[in-house]
């Protein structure tokens, strides 16, 4: 039965899994749908009962059910990705507290100017760092980059693909972007990993949240560093960066503890499973290079 | 409070489900729906959930009530995410069937057997409560299925399920 159970996990470990999330929040909040649509059958039942009903819910349903619904973190914001960020950890430090991920800065500065004096990191977590992959390992290029960074996000259709200029970065070392699509339109996301040689870096999962207010593409970052001074940076941005053609607003399509997950998945490194870089090779034969 | 004793068992739950999920449909993202819908019809209950033997063969149970219903209403949407016969075809290396592939050529019920007794590690009885069929189908649909699963996974293989004969 081990061996099945053994086999099982393998076969796990070929497939990792997209974030948890906010799940199970979000369960609450469903389920608390669920109940109350069966009280409410259940009241309904007899046709007095439904007249009764009818002016209960009307004085009731302000202070009552939609109170619920309000209690919930991200009750009334199921699905929106403004109202997943509102659930990220917050900095402890509370540096941010005045701008929670710049909901509405879509509109953001230059993202070729340099960060501005107001870019604030900040260690918000530590998460536990699984061991590497096994089997054969190929060096990280951009096209597995993006191969395994489709399979761990969210649900949502992805597009805007591009392999971007990293500086100083060493090989198996890309910097990519995509978009994601999770209902409200495309929002994009940048991921980077690098490795700065310059020793003294943080302790393998430590967890940094960068915010750079004036700086639509890299409005929030998240970063995971990772074994051997490896760091995994998660970009949320705030705008649609195309070539020469300045940028649109979008939505921040990830949470900080989504991007967090992700970041912080064992399997990032410097060399990837053979199967996500001859994969990506496949599903991007060529890539969009963005001078971002 | 109730919403604090769910939120625990839920937290404590919801990985191994999602997991259980998944080697049922091969899809991250339609395991990630069945195992919210689940949970939230877990809160929904959760006051007999709560009092029921064991809670989290109760969940079991509604995850593949859940299964079971969307594979009733399947949209293509859900089949996009399948592709390792196409990967199979272009890397010799992958031609060899996973156990993941295998399991899912079976009919949904032995496929949850499978999964319920292999994998969530549940006894014959709690299977049989679960899957809603006698510890005797259990029994033989357990062994139908390992017999089905040795012959996809070939020779390689062969030594895999074993200690499963009994």
């Amino acid at each position: 039965m081990g061996d099945v159970r053994g086999r099982f996990r393998d076969d796990l470990a070929q497939h990792p899994a997209p974030p948890l999330g906010d799940l199970v929040q979000q369960s609450v909040v469903q389920g608390r749908r669920l109940r109350r649509r069966r009280r409410l059958a259940q009241f309904g039942a007899g046709g007095s009962a439904l007249a009764m009903l009818l002016v209960i819910g009307l004085a009731a349903g302000p202070l009552g059910v939609g109170a619920d619904d309000a209690g919930q973190p991200g009750g009334m914001n199921v699905g929106s990705p403004g109202g997943s960020i509102d659930t990220a950890t917050p900095s402890p430090a509370g540096s941010s507290d005045g701008a929670p991920g710049g909901l509405e800065s879509g509109t953001g500065g230059d993202p070729r100017r340099p960060a501005p004096p107001a870019r604030s990191t900040t260690v918000i977590d530590t998460v536990r760092i699984g061991a590497g992959p096994d089997g054969e390992l190929l060096t990280t290029t951009p096209q597995g980059a993006l191969e395994l960074l489709t399979r761990l996000l969210p649900k949502g259709k992805t597009s805007g693909y591009a392999s971007l200029e990293s500086s100083g970065a060493g090989p198996g070392m890309p910097y990519v972007q995509l978009y994601l699509d999770r209902g409200d339109g495309p929002g994009m996301l940048r991921l980077s990993i690098y490795r700065d040689n310059l020793g003294g870096n943080p302790v393998p999962g430590t967890v940094e949240l960068t915010e750079v207010p004036d700086n639509c593409v890299q409005n929030q970052m998240v970063t995971v560093h990772h074994r051997g001074g490896l760091q995994v940076d998660l970009m949320i941005s705030t705008c649609l960066f195309w070539d020469a053609k300045g940028t649109v607003p979008a939505p921040p399509v990830l949470s900080v503890k989504e991007a967090t997950e992700i970041a912080g998945n064992p399997i990032w490194g410097t060399e990837l499973p053979a199967e996500f870089v001859l994969n990506g090779a496949k599903r991007f034969p060529t890539l969009d290079r963005s001078n971002g | 409070m109730a919403d604090e004793d769910f939120v625990e068992f839920a937290q404590a739950t919801v990985g191994r489900l999602r997991d259980a999920a998944f080697l049922m449909c091969r899809d991250w993202h339609l395991a990630q729906d069945l195992t919210q819908t689940t949970l939230a019809k877990v809160y929904a209950n959760w006051r007999r959930v709560r009092r029921a033997d064991d809670p989290h063969a109760y969940a079991r149970k509604i995850l593949l009530r859940c299964m079971i219903d969307q594979q009733r209403r399947r949209s293509s949407r859900e089949l996009a995410m399948s592709a390792p016969p196409e990967r199979g075809e272009e890397h010799p290396a992958e031609l060899r069937m996973t156990l993941l592939e295998a399991v899912a050529t079976l009919p949904l019920r032995d496929r949850a057997i499978i999964v319920l007794r292999y994998w969530d590690d549940l006894s014959v009885e709690t299977t049989a409560e679960v899957v809603g069929v006698s510890t005797a189908v259990v029994k033989s649909q357990s062994m139908r299925s390992l017999n089905r699963l040795r012959e996809l996974l070939g020779e390689t293989r062969s030594e895999l399920f074993a200690e499963e004969r009994h």
